[in-house]
């Protein structure tokens, strides 16, 4: 039986495939984040506009004052900030940043796979040239 | 150097090593080139079969159980590849180039040989499918009984029955 060697012409398809299946993953990945991260940056600024509207901010301006009053009004102040806050925006803020963490989370292995995929493709590439 | 066995090998593979999957390759392709040479009866089909099996192979890696033995997936997708390829195949008309041979003698030897083999290959074809696989699995896929087994679905003795049969039928068809 003839011997035979087929591995050059393997590899060489393995390789291609890999490369486009890792970028196509990590295309994904990444467009999934920045998706969240924009959204969450968007409900945040909403918030942070509707505080500026109802003048929420001036609030802060009791950091101005003395001690005395300070620790007076400390809790009046913190009550109004609270109920002034637009919990609806922040709460999907909060919800999206969560899901950003869970996503890391939970493809923190496959992170991995990823990464030793692309040090391989990297030192084959580096040996070819 | 112990090698390392194949399950700790594509165990890698699922972990993203790219290099441990050209050991299997390398392993293996031997092997496989021959236990397809006997399905497709044609060298170069059999190399594109065997390529494409490795690339089959690569794509569904990650879902081989690796508790199971690993030469018997690698094997039922050979065989499935290579009877694809059968089907999809139209018949080729190639020309011997060793039958045109000046050197009488060693053109006489090798069509002895040939006839030997071509013996052999027709006897098999005699046997009922279920002594064919086996024996085929057997001595041209060079796989063991458990390997057998689970390549066919078989309970170990069923595998030693089928084998010891398919022998005593080849010894007849050839000694008659």
């Amino acid at each position: 039986m003839k011997t035979i060697d087929l591995t050059k012409p393997v590899m060489e398809q393995v390789v291609r495939l890999e490369r486009k299946r890792t970028r196509r993953w990590i295309r994904i990945f990444s467009v999934t984040v920045a998706i969240l991260l924009i959204v969450a940056a968007l409900f945040l600024v909403r918030a942070a506009l509707r505080l500026s509207e109802r003048h929420t901010w001036d609030l802060f301006a009791l950091l101005m004052e003395d001690k005395e009053i300070i620790s007076e009004f400390w809790q009046d102040t913190a009550m109004i900030f609270f109920e002034e806050l637009p919990k609806s925006s922040l709460l999907i803020a909060g919800a999206v940043a969560v899901a950003i963490a869970l996503l890391f989370v939970f493809t923190a292995k496959k992170r991995t796979v990823v990464r030793r995929k692309m040090q391989e493709l990297a030192k084959r590439e580096k040996k070819q040239s | 150097m112990n090698e390392k066995p194949d399950e700790a090998l594509v165990r890698e593979v699922q972990e993203g090593s790219i290099t441990a999957y050209e050991i299997l390759v390398k392993r293996y392709q031997q092997r496989l080139f021959a236990f397809v040479y006997r399905i497709v009866r044609d060298e170069p089909a059999a190399q594109e079969v065997v390529q494409d099996a490795f690339i089959s192979l690569y794509k569904t890696i990650d879902r081989v159980d690796t508790r199971k033995k690993f030469s018997s997936y690698l094997y039922s997708i050979a065989r499935n590849t290579a009877i694809s390829s059968l089907r999809a195949r139209k018949p080729a008309v190639s020309i011997d180039e060793s039958a045109v041979s000046v050197d009488e003698v060693a053109m006489e030897e090798r069509l002895a040989s040939q006839e030997q083999r071509e013996g052999v290959r027709r006897a098999i074809a005699k046997l009922e499918k279920k002594y064919r696989r086996v024996i085929t699995l057997y001595y041209f896929g060079d796989l063991s009984y458990e390997e057998i087994g689970e390549t066919l679905n078989l309970p170990i003795n069923t595998v030693r029955t089928h084998l010891a049969r398919a022998k005593q039928k080849l010894r007849d068809i050839l000694y008659i």
